[in-house]
């Protein structure tokens, strides 16, 4: 189908269209939150409920597979934020809970990887929402400047500036945590 | 160009390169004037970016997010219509405490986990009061009220769990447990001996019960009566002692009070019991229309095999039913006894006798759902 078809079916809540916009988008949805999140479990819950989301909004915010992504991941972002603000954040550093492991060995370096990775989102915590959410957007999946600034809503100028400003405010807090 | 060797630009250059593969201290060696300023930026970058993390998709996670993304999606279409055209000053009303609220409180879900005793929890209740007048489709809003009840028994779970003291009201089946303890919805109650015996003929009922929950012992039970469910329909079909009643299907006894004449097609009032998963059984029946006037029409039939009288109902303007069988329905300390309000009244005596249990793991395996 072509994508413009997709999303003008899916405003009708033709279900094929649905499920095809749902398993287009999923995957970036996933990362970007798996980035943010060490529970496996919470990220699986996140994704779902941002998807249910966009329903309420997909005849009114939603013209093009682009802009679905961009509310998507906003939306992501700002439900990550909710997560860390309430009460029940949960610890689950435990390595048995993570799914994403590989099954059969993991190596010191991937363990190590895994580290400095929480470590980088325990210190994200302290940014800006625009700033996580920049950070997240170009390190969760590699995403151009480009397509960041048009996920964003900005300018190719405004984002330069925001990931400088984000990634020195996350060197101070790494630095930090360092001490 | 001056833009060119703006730091912003220069450190978008250099992630570009990194990720291409490059190393830190070879890009780093093009721009020796900035070094010192972008180093220290570039490894942030190198650390937050996620390489050498390998992650796959779960499968079973994308599959389960359709499921319930197409079920949400038929769901929301599916929804009554009759909302506009039914707008009305109640609801308008209702709409704009909501707006209020959620403006105050930034969003509606603030007050989503409060229980009892919490300043949000009044807001809770309003809003699910207006879901409830907002929902039109009757099998749809029986199953929102139960879905209430199970949020009740939830909350009680919470403030048992904390260990609080706090008056509650809770419904749900009742239920004899193994070590001989009863519990509706599973929470347990504490029972006096006239209230065990009203308890055993009620074993499996839905009910609801008031009292005070206090920690770990449970509720202390002060009025335990049937859970009764009001609601207004099109009566579409009458087989034998089965009727439909917009989707809903309920069972009518000869004890059944029916005033009016029912007919295929007329508007019907009734009061029911929660019979068991797919009926409900009817006692009363109001059939609106010329012919309603409940004269004449009235059938009672008192004995039988219904364990519950019937006849002061339609009068009451409340939801419950208090079973006036022997032994009759039990309450203790009289205040604020046979007031079926639903919402739980703070009561005057605020014991706060609490069970500190600082051992006890809050556990919140809710999901947001």
């Amino acid at each position: 189908m072509e994508n413009d078809t997709i999303l003008d079916r899916a405003h009708q809540f033709d279900p094929q269209a649905l499920a095809e916009l749902h398993d287009q988008l999923y995957p970036q949805v996933y990362r970007y939150l798996a980035y943010r999140l060490d529970d496996p479990q919470v990220c699986e819950d996140i994704s779902s409920e941002v998807f249910v989301r966009l329903l309420d909004v997909l005849k009114k915010k939603v013209q093009t597979i682009q802009s679905a992504r961009a509310w998507l991941l906003g939306t992501a972002n700002h439900l990550v934020m909710d997560y860390y603000r309430h009460k029940y954040r949960r610890r689950t550093d435990n390595l048995d809970n993570h799914d994403d492991l590989p099954d059969h060995h993991t190596t010191e370096g991937e363990t190590e990887a895994r580290m400095i990775h929480q470590e980088v989102r325990n210190a994200m915590l302290n940014l800006t929402v625009d700033q996580q959410h920049v950070i997240a957007l170009r390190f969760s999946q590699e995403l151009s400047l480009e397509e960041t600034a048009q996920l964003m809503g900005k300018t190719v100028n405004a984002v330069k500036v925001l990931q400088y400003r984000a990634l020195a405010a996350l060197r101070r807090q790494l630095d930090r945590r360092m001490m | 160009m001056t833009q060119l060797f703006e730091p912003y630009s220069i450190l978008e250059i250099c992630l570009a390169r990194l990720n291409a593969g490059e190393n830190l201290e070879t890009v780093l060696a093009d721009y020796p004037q900035q070094a010192a300023e972008m180093r220290p930026l570039l490894i942030a970058a190198l650390k937050a970016s996620r390489s050498g993390v390998p992650l796959r998709v779960p499968a079973s996670a994308q599959i389960d997010s359709r499921t319930r993304f197409l079920a949400e999606a038929q769901r929301r279409q599916t929804k009554p219509k009759g909302f506009l055209p039914r707008f009305n000053f109640a609801y308008a009303a209702i709409a704009i405490i909501i707006i209020i609220f959620a403006g105050i409180y930034g969003t509606g879900l603030a007050s989503a986990e409060t229980v009892p005793g919490e300043t949000l929890y009044p807001v809770k209740r309003v809003v699910e009061q207006a879901q409830l007048a907002l929902t039109t489709d009757q099998i749809t809003r029986l199953d929102l009220e139960e879905e209430f009840d199970r949020r009740r028994v939830a909350e009680v779970e919470e403030l048992k769990q904390e260990g609080r003291t706090e008056s509650v009201t809770v419904a749900g089946p009742l239920e004899e447990l193994a070590d001989l303890s009863w519990s509706v919805g599973g929470v347990k109650l504490n029972l006096t001996p006239d209230q065990l015996a009203l308890a055993r003929t009620l074993l499996g009922s839905y009910i609801e019960v008031k009292g005070k929950i206090r920690g770990e012992e449970g509720i202390e039970v002060e009025n335990l009566e049937l859970r009764l469910f009001t609601f207004t329909g099109k009566l579409e079909a009458i087989n034998a002692n089965e009727w439909i009643v917009s989707g809903v299907k309920v069972l009518v006894m000869d004890s059944t009070q029916i005033s009016g004449k029912p007919r295929i097609g007329r508007r019907v009032e009734l009061t029911t019991l929660h019979y068991d998963e797919d009926y409900f059984l009817a006692l009363t029946v109001r059939v609106s229309g010329n012919e309603s006037n409940g004269a004449g029409s009235k059938e009672k039939n008192k004995g039988s095999d219904n364990p519950v009288e019937t006849e002061s109902v339609e009068d009451r303007p409340e939801n419950t039913l208090e079973v006036t069988q022997t032994p009759v329905s039990e309450e203790k300390d009289s205040s604020g006894s046979g007031d079926s309000d639903k919402t739980p009244d703070s009561d005057d005596d605020h014991r706060l006798t609490e069970t500190p249990k600082p051992n006890e793991e809050h556990e919140q395996t809710k999901t947001p759902d």
